[in-house]
Order: structure tokens, then sequence, then C-alpha cells
């Protein structure tokens, strides 16, 4: 007689680790998906690269070497960081719900056990795994062409490249539920780049504006921990002098998660009333 | 198990064809009906935002770094209204065979009875209705929104327009092909555009790169055509003005064709070997 085998225990994750295996098994989904086709790394590496030593020779030709109380090259650097987490919030985070409508798997989505936000998230930090080689690439060209840092304390910056990705996060939740709601994605995700590269000031600092495209840009949380991000690690800027652009960036953040949060649950009330979740 | 259907060109000959208005008929559908596509897809308004604002902002954006430097401003809006010919070389006509394929109309557009480069000529055709609206947009904020003075040349522009159009369209239709022979055409756009910005002069002239990319950049037809644009358009330059822009301009809008046509053959034989047009 063979023994029957004893089943294990079940064990039930806890509601805050169930959401945190959601985010990690999106994210680590994202990367191998995308290492699927290798092409696909390419062009973000290579338009970080490229897009740097464009505006180092849009700079050097326009004679200012120093742009922001520094020079040209560490500004650029940095703000391609931030260009880098912005591609992240518009063509991952933000373009979920796009992706799994594309890709048919929507409809399962909407009918698993899992935190549509915690998807989103997943979404977004797999991207920002997946650009690791550009942020890397990046960072070596600015240190060749002369990109140099002073930072306070190394935990000044680190603090604010958390705030740069919580609301870059933060923004992508919003677009998730928009994107989809406005069924033009695509369309959406292309035009919002070049707007935002102009008012976060990645490339020219938000302060050289003129002041009513400056009152817009303070609605783009990036722009703020973008600028907290060049004040630390660029001119040494100490905690309590960032703080104010963290907590205006997180406070900005704040609203596009709850705007994130309303855009959400119309998609999923469209969904149910309309009965078919595929056209979402 | 049947064999796949092998493939035929069924495309009219030159003998055999009905004549040049049939041809004129077919270039003037196939815009017509991709037209319409574009612009169901993407909605009005939105095909207005994306084609027309996009490159405004990337405008604004070098206008505020240029703005102690107004004979660069002037050639940064001449240039990125030229540009526009090129975006639409990357990602328009560099990307219309790997579109169909994907759309799964390839099949049938290769086994209709019309000369291929009637439908990929009507094709093109929409492409430069995006490339108006987005220049007449810029040069109109150029004009109204940064006072630049423009002081055209117009014989000397559509000269230059006329061999532009020709080299980036032979370019495109090579771009294309190998687009969908790797079946990634739009990785392949992402990964060419931003080489084409940063050598292509579109932000400054190609003069102002350092070597060794200044020598890269004469290998291209861009900067020879965004050049002659500039120089026709802000300061009345004659066509002998620009012979040294125009002359390799010329050789490019040659080639350029050539190489596109003989891409376009070997993708088609590529096809015939392989007997199944779905699969390209």
């Amino acid at each position: 007689m063979i023994d029957a085998p004893i089943p294990r225990a079940v064990s039930y994750r806890s509601p805050a680790a169930h959401l945190w295996a959601t985010v990690m098994a999106t994210a680590r989904r994202y990367v191998k998906t995308s290492y699927a086709y290798p092409i696909e790394l390419l062009p973000w590496v290579v338009t970080a690269l490229a897009s740097f030593v464009t505006w180092s020779v849009t700079y050097r030709a326009s004679g200012r070497e120093a742009v922001d109380g520094t020079n040209a090259a560490a500004f650029l650097t940095l703000g391609m960081i931030g260009l880098g987490t912005w591609t992240s919030t518009i063509w991952s985070s933000g373009y979920t719900l796009e992706y799994e409508r594309s890709g048919g798997t929507i409809g399962a989505l909407f009918l698993a056990p899992a935190s549509r936000a915690a998807v989103i998230v997943g979404y977004g930090l797999g991207s920002l795994l997946w650009l690791a080689p550009s942020f890397i690439g990046t960072l070596v060209l600015g240190l060749l062409t002369g990109a140099r840092f002073s930072a306070h304390d190394p935990f000044t910056p680190a603090l604010a490249v958390l705030t740069l990705i919580l609301v870059s996060l933060a923004t992508g939740f919003a677009f998730a539920g928009l994107f989809i709601l406005s069924r033009r994605a695509n369309m959406l995700a292309n035009f919002l780049q070049p707007p935002i590269y102009l008012l976060a000031g990645f490339f020219v600092p938000r302060a050289e504006l003129p002041g009513w495209l400056h009152a817009i840009s303070n609605a783009i949380p990036a722009g703020h921990a973008v600028e907290a991000l060049r004040s630390s690690a660029l001119r040494g800027a100490s905690l309590s002098e960032i703080a104010p652009s963290l907590l205006t960036a997180l406070g900005v953040a704040s609203i596009y998660g709850l705007i994130g949060f309303l855009s959400l649950r119309r998609v999923e009330y469209a969904a149910k009333r309309a009965g078919d979740l595929d056209l979402y | 198990m049947l064999p796949s259907v092998p493939v035929t060109s069924t495309s009219i000959s030159r003998r055999n064809s009905a004549g040049v208005k049939a041809l004129l008929a077919i270039v003037a559908g196939s815009w017509w009906v991709l037209l319409q596509e574009r612009l169901r897809w993407r909605g009005t308004a939105g095909y207005i935002a994306l084609v027309a604002l996009r490159p405004v902002f990337e405008v604004s954006i070098a206008a505020l770094v240029y703005r102690a430097r107004p004979e660069l401003l002037s050639y940064v809006v001449v240039a990125l209204a030229g540009n526009a010919f090129v975006f639409n070389m990357n990602f328009f006509v560099g990307e219309i065979l790997d579109n169909e394929r994907t759309k799964g109309t390839l099949a049938g557009l290769f086994l209709a009875p019309a000369p291929r480069a009637a439908w990929l000529g009507g094709f093109a055709l929409v492409g430069l209705f995006d490339v108006a609206l987005a220049a007449t947009a810029v040069l109109l904020f150029g004009r109204f929104g940064l006072g630049v003075r423009y002081n055209p040349n117009w014989l000397a522009i559509i000269v230059t327009l006329a061999l532009f159009i020709a080299a980036l369209w032979g370019l495109g239709f090579v771009f294309s092909a190998i687009g969908l022979w790797v079946k990634k055409a739009n990785s392949l756009s992402n990964i060419v555009a931003p080489f084409m910005t940063l050598l292509g002069g579109a932000y400054y002239p190609v003069a102002q790169l350092p070597e060794p990319l200044h020598t890269i950049a004469r290998a291209l037809p861009n900067g020879y055509g965004l050049t002659a644009l500039a120089d026709a358009t802000l300061h009345g330059a004659s066509l002998t003005a620009l012979a040294p822009q125009l002359l390799p301009l010329a050789g490019f809008a040659i080639a350029l064709p050539i190489a596109g046509t003989l891409a376009f053959g070997w993708i088609e034989r590529a096809v015939r070997v392989r007997g199944e047009l779905d699969l390209y």
C-alpha cells in the first residue's frame, strides 16, 4: 500500500505581501518579455546616448558652457536621467492597460484577483530595470564628456532619485487609466513627449521658461524631482535645501495618484457596463 | 499537407499598364485610403496635435538654448521645419511595408494587379501631407512666436526640396525593406532616428559637429538639404550660391532612389523564395 502524500498546508500571503508579489511578478515578466527581442533594447540606449550628444553639441554651438550654475555636460546627464524615467512613465506604467488590451489579455487582467495598481507599478519598475543600461550609459558618457558631480552627501541625491521614481510611477498610474479611456493611447503617448521635455526642464532649466509656461511646468512632478536631483548632485545642496522641491514633487504626484485611482475606477465601470472587457 | 501557395508576381508590366491615368488613379486611391485611415485612427484633433504641435515644442526647447544666438535660432527654425521630412522618412516611409504586414494587407498589395511603385508612391504622399502641416506650424511659430524673418528664394527652395525629398524617399524605401526583413520596422526607426537628429543638422549646422561626427554627417543627405533650405529660406541664397550643397544632394537624389528600388526588389525576391507573403 502506498501512503498518500501529505498535502502541504496552504499558506496565504498577507495583503501587503500579495501586493508586493504582484508588483515583482509583473516587473519580472516585463523584463523577460522585453529581453525576448534584444533589438527592442537598442533604441532606448541609442536614443539616450545620441540625444545627450545632440544637446551637448547644441549647447556648445550656443556658446553656453555653464547651464543653471553647473557645466552643460552635468546638467544634461541628469536631464537625461529624468527623460529616461519619463519614458518609463509614458511607455510602461502609463501604457500598461493599452499593452494588455492590444495583447488581448486585458480581460484576464481585470478578472484576476490582483490589484491593477500593483500591475501598473510592476510595469513601471520593470521598465526602469530595463532602462538601466541606458541610465548607466548616459552617466558614463556624461563623465567622459566632463560632467562633474558635487554632492553634500550620498544620501540626499539618492533620496531625490527615489522621489523621481515615485513621482514617475504616480504619473504613470494616472496615465494608465486616462490613456485607455481616451482610446487614443498611442497618439497621446507620442504627443506628450516633447511638451514634457520642455516643461520638466530636462534640456533647459525650468527657470528659463517664460512665466506662464513656468506656472504650467509646476504641475509636472518630474520637473521638481529633477531640480532637486540637480541641486543635490551638482551643487551640493543639503536635504533641508531640496526638501521644498521634494515635497512639492510628492504633493503634485499624489494628485496624479488620485487621478489614476479615479480613472481606473472609471475604466472598470465602463468595462462592466459594456459587459465587454476587451473593449477597454 | 498543402504546400504554401507559391508567390507569383501579378504586378502589371509597363507594356500592359493601362496608362498614366490608371497609374495616377492608383496613387490617388492609395493616398486617400491611407490618409483616411490615419485620420480615423488618431482623430482629426489628435492628428493635428501630433503632427503640427510636436515639432513646435522641439523648436521651443532649441529656441531657449539659442536665445543669445539669433542667427542659430533662425537656422534651427528652418532646419526643424525641414527635419519634418527626415522624421517622416524615418517613421512613416521607413515603416510602410512592415505596417502593411502587421495589418495583414501586405499580401493583398503584393498580389494586386498594380505597380508597386504606384501604391508605395500614394502612401508616401500621405507623409508629405504630414510634413507640410508640421513644417507650416514650425515656420509660423518661428515667424510669429520667435520673430524669425524669412527672405525666401522660392526657386532655390523648390529645387532643394525636390532633391531632398527624392533622396529621403529613396533612403526611406531602403529602411522600409530592411524593416520588413527584420520584422521590427518601428524598432529600426527608433534606432536610426537619434543618429539622423545628431548627424543631420536639425539643431545646429553640421559644421558645428566635432570630428569624426562631422565627416560621418557628410555621408548623409540631411546636412546638405537642411543647410541649403536654411540659406534659401533665410538669406535668399540663389542656386549658384547653393551649389556646394545642391551638387552632393543631387548625387544622393539619384543614388538613394536607385538603392530603394534595389532594396524593394531584394525583399520581393526574398518573399518569393519564402513563398509566404504573410510572413513578410
